[in-house]
This record gives C-alpha cells, structure tokens and sequence, in this order.
C-alpha cells in the first residue's frame, strides 16, 4: 500500500506543477522592447522599457495582454523618435497593444516554448499575428520570464517605410520582447 | 499476477493516461489541494482584458505635438534636408570659384564679381534652409541626442560663420574697390570660409551616415 502512495505521488506530482505554475492571473512586472530597422547607411534599435501588462492563464487558456506607449521608445537620436512617432500616426494612436492568446500545454509541467495567438493595434490597425512562438524560463517566487521576436511589417499597418537618400528602410522591422511576468 | 496487483496496475496505467489531460478537473475534486481551486476562482474575466486599466496616465502615452504638427514638422524636415543638400552644393561650388579668385587678386585682378553674387546665392539658400527647421514644430519635452545632437552642435559654428564669412568677403570688394591694401583680410576670410564648409559639410554627413 506505501508503494501505491507513492507511485500515486510521483503520477500526480506534475499535473500539481502544472497547475500551479501556470494558472492564476499575472502581471507583466518588467520588460525591455526593442524594434530593428535596417537601412544600407544605419542599422536603429528602438527599446523601450515603458510597457505594461496583464492577463490570466486557465487550464485550458491563457490570455494576456500588453501595451507600450510609441512615445516611449528610444533609438539614441530624440529626431528620428519624433520621426518614428510621426510615421506611425502616434499621436493619433498612443500605445501598441498586444492582445496574446494561446491553449494551456497539458503535455509538460513547465513549457519551454508556448505558441499564441497575437493581435498587435498599431498604428491605428489590427494585424494578427498565429502561432508565434514564446520562450519561457521559470523564475524565483511567482516569476516566469517570456521572450519572443514578433515579425512586424510596416506594410502590415499601412507605415510608408521612411526613407533617407531616397532608400527607404526595409519593410521588416522585428521586435525582440523580453518580459517578467509576476503571479499575483 | 494477483487480482490485487492487476487492479494496482490498472489503476495506475488509468491515471498516468488520464491525469494530465484532466489535471484541473483532477484537482478541482481533490479536496487537499484547495489552492488550486482558489487561483481558479481567482482568475479574471476576459472583460477585464483592456488598456485602459493597465494603468497609463494621459501623460505616460500623448505627444507633445498633435498628428497634424507631427506631419507639418515631418514636411519642413523633408525640406530642410533637400535644401541642405542643395546648400552643400553651393558652398563647395564657392569654395572653388573663391579659391580662384583668391590667385586672380593676387595676381592683380579686381574682379570679384562671380565669388561675391555666388556668396549672396549660397546665404539665401542657407538661411531657407536655416529657417524650415527653427520654424518646425518642435515637441516640448524632446531633447536633441544622438548624430542630431552633433548635428545641432555644429550649426552654432557654421550659422555664425555664414553671417562672417560674406562681411569679410564684402569688406575685402569694399578695399579693392577703393585700392587699399587688403592686409590679412583674405587669410582671414579664407580660414573663415575652410571652417565654414568643413563644418557645415560634417553636419550633413553626421545626420546621414
């Protein structure tokens, strides 16, 4: 019978991980952003540590949300900030938000890497993003620390890439995220 | 096998198959492990999922500047920079026609007239320049940093320069016009009008490099 105890242990363990690990409602507690453009004469990291987040994860689901102000981003050069904020209609549409879904893995305890579900508003318009993939590293006390790199299009958001000397920098411009989610 | 140790493995086959397909539905029954249960209850609706209670002040997110001053600013730039190219053109232009003038006075001529209408052409076209971007909307709150920091920099060595370099340019035609001795009025105006485009020329590299 101690035998059957702890094999019973031992099975349900995980599931109690599980569980506990990803379940509840969350708040994004820091984060860095970074955006990439690439033009033949300048390579520009934009980075902003402004955003903030919330969001819960259920058995079966989790969704999430997170939203950085444009304004807040910062490339080393205040002109080519306020250039950013122009082209990206930021003052008509404040804040990139990130609406993130995805199912709840039952095959692992802890998850490596989920994939969800994004819907970026930016610039005024919605562009979904499936199946993008989100790295997960546990942390201490209540921690988990997700990074992702969403492939963002100008062309996507109806942004005229800007140009300088005539070329204009390319439509791809990959955001990097790096976040620490708290357990609330 | 025995009944008991058949049904013991059974058992166990069952819940390992099971168990992590139902995990919350196992909990939810198993009356030791209340917290669980508890964080469920505890999770948010989806109702709550919305910008607005992340907590943003209108501060933390609006521009200074409306989208309209954004665009305007955005338009006076654009000029700004075609303007500044075509100023660059001009001052290198009379940088070389000055130089030769400088060797024809030397040699004993007094006509000055193609370096001196080049000189007023290049002014104008340097204050217009000048002028689309002090007269741009500019954010309240933004700092110059980065290559427009050096860029700005650099127009309080150039914008006096270009006021200095046509005065002495202008008093150099005055003496010859009168044949007084021209003195070190030339090297002045020389080192003036080098610094001039040395400095104007690496402003314009630094913002576009």
């Amino acid at each position: 019978m101690k035998i059957l105890k702890m094999v019973l242990l031992l099975v349900l363990l995980p599931t109690a991980l599980l569980a506990s690990d990803l379940k509840g409602n969350w708040v994004l507690e820091k984060s860095e952003i970074d955006y990439k453009v690439t033009h033949p004469l300048h390579h520009v990291v934009g980075k902003s540590t402004q955003a903030r987040g919330k969001g819960y994860c259920t058995s079966t689901q989790g969704k999430f949300i997170v939203a950085v102000p444009v304004k807040s981003f910062d490339s080393g050069d205040g002109n080519r900030d306020t250039h950013m904020l122009q082209i990206t209609r930021g003052a008509d549409n404040p804040l990139i938000a990130v609406n993130v879904q995805f199912s709840a893995p039952v095959e692992k305890a802890f998850p490596k890497e989920i994939s969800a579900n994004l819907e970026i508003q930016f610039a005024g318009k919605t562009v979904k993003y499936p199946k993008v993939k989100l790295g997960m590293v546990p942390l201490e006390a209540g921690r988990v620390q997700i990074t992702a790199v969403v492939p963002l299009s100008l062309k996507a958001f109806d942004i005229t890439p800007p140009s300088l000397l005539g070329v204009p920098i390319e439509d791809a411009v990959p955001v990097q995220l790096e976040m620490t989610w708290k357990k609330q | 096998m025995g009944l008991n140790k058949f049904i013991l493995v059974g058992l166990l086959l069952m819940i390992c198959g099971l168990t992590p397909l139902f995990a919350e539905n196992t909990f939810q029954l198993n009356e030791y492990q209340p917290r669980l249960v508890v964080a469920d209850a505890n999770v948010a609706s989806d109702d709550s999922l919305n910008v607005n209670d992340l907590g943003f002040s209108q501060a933390d997110v609006q521009s200074d500047l409306s989208q309209k001053d954004l665009d305007t600013r955005e338009d006076m730039l654009k000029i700004h920079q075609i303007l500044g190219l075509t100023t660059e053109g001009f001052l290198l232009t009379e940088f070389v026609v000055g130089l030769a003038t400088a060797k024809n006075v030397a040699n004993g001529s007094t006509d000055t007239s193609l370096v001196t209408d080049l000189g007023w052409a290049t002014l104008a076209v340097y204050s217009a320049t000048a002028a689309f971007e002090m007269f741009a909307p500019k954010p309240k709150n933004k700092k110059h940093s980065g290559n427009t920091a050096i860029h700005e920099a650099l127009s309080w060595i150039h914008l006096p320069l270009m006021v200095l370099v046509p005065l002495t340019g202008d008093m150099i035609n005055d003496r010859l016009g009168s044949h007084q001795p021209l003195g070190n009025l030339p090297v002045v105006h020389g080192v003036m009008a080098t610094a001039l485009v040395l400095t104007y020329s690496t402003s314009l590299l630094v913002i576009t490099f």
